[in-house]
């Protein structure tokens, strides 16, 4: 019987000492690095809320600052052409306070971040809403870093129609798929995009099978441009356009499919002065152009659109949900 | 067959021994090297472009905190910033820089090469959203950094254009277990050889075990060869002299039995 034993009990002691040698390798802790994991927020919920709070407080600080130390501020805040849009704001408010309106992203307060863009790619997104305190409706942001050398900043501002609601996104730490290229969703978002922008230009364009609702926007779009056609059409000629800016959509995944869609649209106001014929520049313009008062020939005046749809998953059409605009640049002789 | 297997339990035995030894020596050396904190530090030092990276590699190879140190030998600034490793490696880019690749455990060596040939972001990358934590010091810089479930990555410059040049980086990981790991590793290590050695002499002082009446001439020549002269000598006289009868396992010729009935009459 003991004889049987031995060999038995010199493999359990064998086998010991490999266990024992088994848990010496981790001594000093070493073990398989994790994998890669791609299906997360590259920032946690802390950290982003943190760099919306700093882009904000930078667009604060620039409404309240002059001079170099506000166009400091407003380049730590906004990006493209939101920064543009910014810049123009400060010109048009120096010749007169009120002059250049009251865009959404620069009287924030209390930002809430709704959204982070999902994985590692680049450009990432945050998008951001904000109510105003003067309490008027909210203001729904996309913050942009295009690469990990490039701080996020405010690209995109524009505010909520009456009545519209944003679906809610997935959890921040787990992040929100970026689909600009119209994956999932009922249409492509460029193409929702470029329809849209035809469907407002003036002289106005019958758009086909639009994928878009009708929207209070693009009537008041409408509205004004008939009433700037009529109010100088004895002196000149008037023409409006809209187009898409490359490279301005973004959008973001919501929770249950569909997508919310940012873009900027530039808008070109041209008028076109008749012979013998001249128009008094507006205040908006000659802050743009200082010393042109008269349009003797012609004139263009370039509006930015900052639009926000509401794209379905499977079928059904787009409802603009925010938009604001902002004059930034004229031109004329 | 019996024979096999006392031939392989014995060599089991000295396979024990010879592994307990070795657990006894790594597990001791081990704990001397850890110290009571048991702390484990890997160090060195390198010359060094405008950028040093950390890799996952190695701060994710650990499943404890570690601390990150750089030190620079002209004492000027150090920026040291926490990043997934992902968006560390793309805030680097094509920069030149040395990449702390490995650590090798317990000698202690610690893998680097210089990568990269582009323009150096060393200047730029500070401005990114990439970096989870920062330290900023002179002439040195630390980091603790945490075990995450995504791998991370730790980037150092000198926050200007200019290189860090030769640079001490010393990565360590502290756990107060680890000592008496090795120390338990040591005991056990040192039980199993002593419980090892202790079989293998009681094995070889075991008399050998004797052969039926039944056994034949193979059995004995295969008895007589396992044992020593002196002791078949032994055998021989004590037959001889007090021949008692038929014997298990001796070979006294059968006409010798009747000498030996005489006799005991």
């Amino acid at each position: 019987m003991r004889r049987t034993l031995r060999p038995a009990a010199v493999a359990a002691g064998v086998a010991l000492v490999l266990s024992g040698c088994a848990a010496g390798s981790t001594v000093a802790g070493l073990q398989p690095p994790p994998a890669p994991e791609t299906r997360v927020a590259p920032l946690a919920p802390p950290h982003a809320r943190a760099i919306v709070d700093r882009a904000f407080t930078a667009a604060a600080q620039a409404e309240s600052a002059t001079g170099a130390q506000a166009d400091q501020a407003r380049a730590t805040a906004y990006t493209g052409a939101a920064l543009t849009a910014a810049r123009a704001k400060a010109r048009l408010d120096s010749v007169q306070p009120g002059l250049g309106g009251g865009p959404p992203a620069l009287s924030p307060s209390q930002p809430g971040l709704l959204a982070v863009s999902r994985g590692f790619g680049w450009p990432r997104v945050m998008v951001a809403q904000t109510v105003p305190a003067e309490g008027s409706l909210p203001v729904l942001h996309l913050l942009t870093s295009p690469n990990a050398v490039t701080p996020y900043r405010i690209a995109i501002s524009a505010s909520m129609l009456p009545n519209s609601t944003v679906r809610r996104f997935d959890p921040l730490a787990q992040g929100s798929r970026l689909v600009t290229d119209g994956t999932g969703l009922a249409v492509k978002p460029a193409t929702l995009l470029t329809t849209y922008a035809a469907s407002l230009s003036y002289p106005s364009r019958r758009v086909a099978d639009p994928a878009f609702m009708p929207d209070p926007f693009a009537t008041q779009i409408r509205q004004n441009a008939a009433s700037q056609a009529s109010s100088v059409a004895a002196q000149s000629g008037f023409t409006q356009q809209h187009e898409v800016v490359p490279g301005g959509i973004y959008a973001v995944e919501q929770a249950g499919g569909g997508a919310l869609v940012f873009s900027l649209m530039r808008r070109t106001d041209t008028f076109t002065v008749k012979p013998g014929q001249k128009l008094t520049a507006p205040k908006e313009f000659t802050a743009l152009v200082p010393g042109q008062s008269q349009i003797t020939s012609r004139a263009t005046m370039t509006t930015l659109e900052l639009v926000v749809f509401g794209v379905p998953a499977a079928k059904g059409d787009a409802t603009l949900l925010a938009a604001s605009e902002q004059l930034v640049a004229a031109a004329g002789s | 067959m019996p024979t096999v297997a006392r031939r392989l339990s014995l060599l089991g035995g000295a396979l024990a021994a010879l592994v307990g030894l070795a657990l006894f020596v790594l597990g001791l050396w081990a704990a001397i090297g850890l110290g009571p904190s048991g702390r484990a530090a890997f160090s060195t030092t390198r010359q060094t472009p405008g950028i040093e990276l950390v890799g996952s590699a190695v701060l994710a190879h650990v499943d404890a905190p570690v601390e990150v140190t750089v030190t620079r030998a002209d004492g000027g600034p150090v920026w040291l910033g926490l990043a997934h490793d992902a968006d560390a490696r793309s805030a680097v880019g094509s920069s030149p820089h040395l990449s702390v690749d490995r650590v090798h455990y317990p000698s202690g060596a610690v893998e680097a090469s210089s990568v990269g040939a582009g323009v150096s972001k060393a200047t730029q990358m500070l401005g990114g959203d990439v970096w989870q934590r920062t330290s900023t010091g002179t002439g040195t810089a630390r980091l603790v950094v945490s075990p995450d479930a995504a791998p991370l990555s730790v980037v150092a410059t000198s926050a200007n254009a200019a290189a860090l040049g030769r640079v001490r980086t010393t990565l360590a990981w502290q756990h107060r277990t680890w000592f008496f790991e090795a120390l338990a590793a040591a005991a056990l290590g040192l039980t199993i050889a002593a419980l090892a050695l202790g079989y293998l002499r009681h094995a070889r002082r075991r008399p050998t075990p004797r052969r039926s009446a039944a056994a034949t001439g193979a059995t004995r020549s295969t008895l007589s060869t396992r044992a020593t002269r002196a002791t078949r000598s032994t055998r021989a006289t004590r037959s001889a002299q007090v021949p008692s009868g038929p014997q298990v396992g001796t070979s006294v010729p059968p006409q010798a039995s009747g000498t030996g009935q005489v006799g005991r009459e």
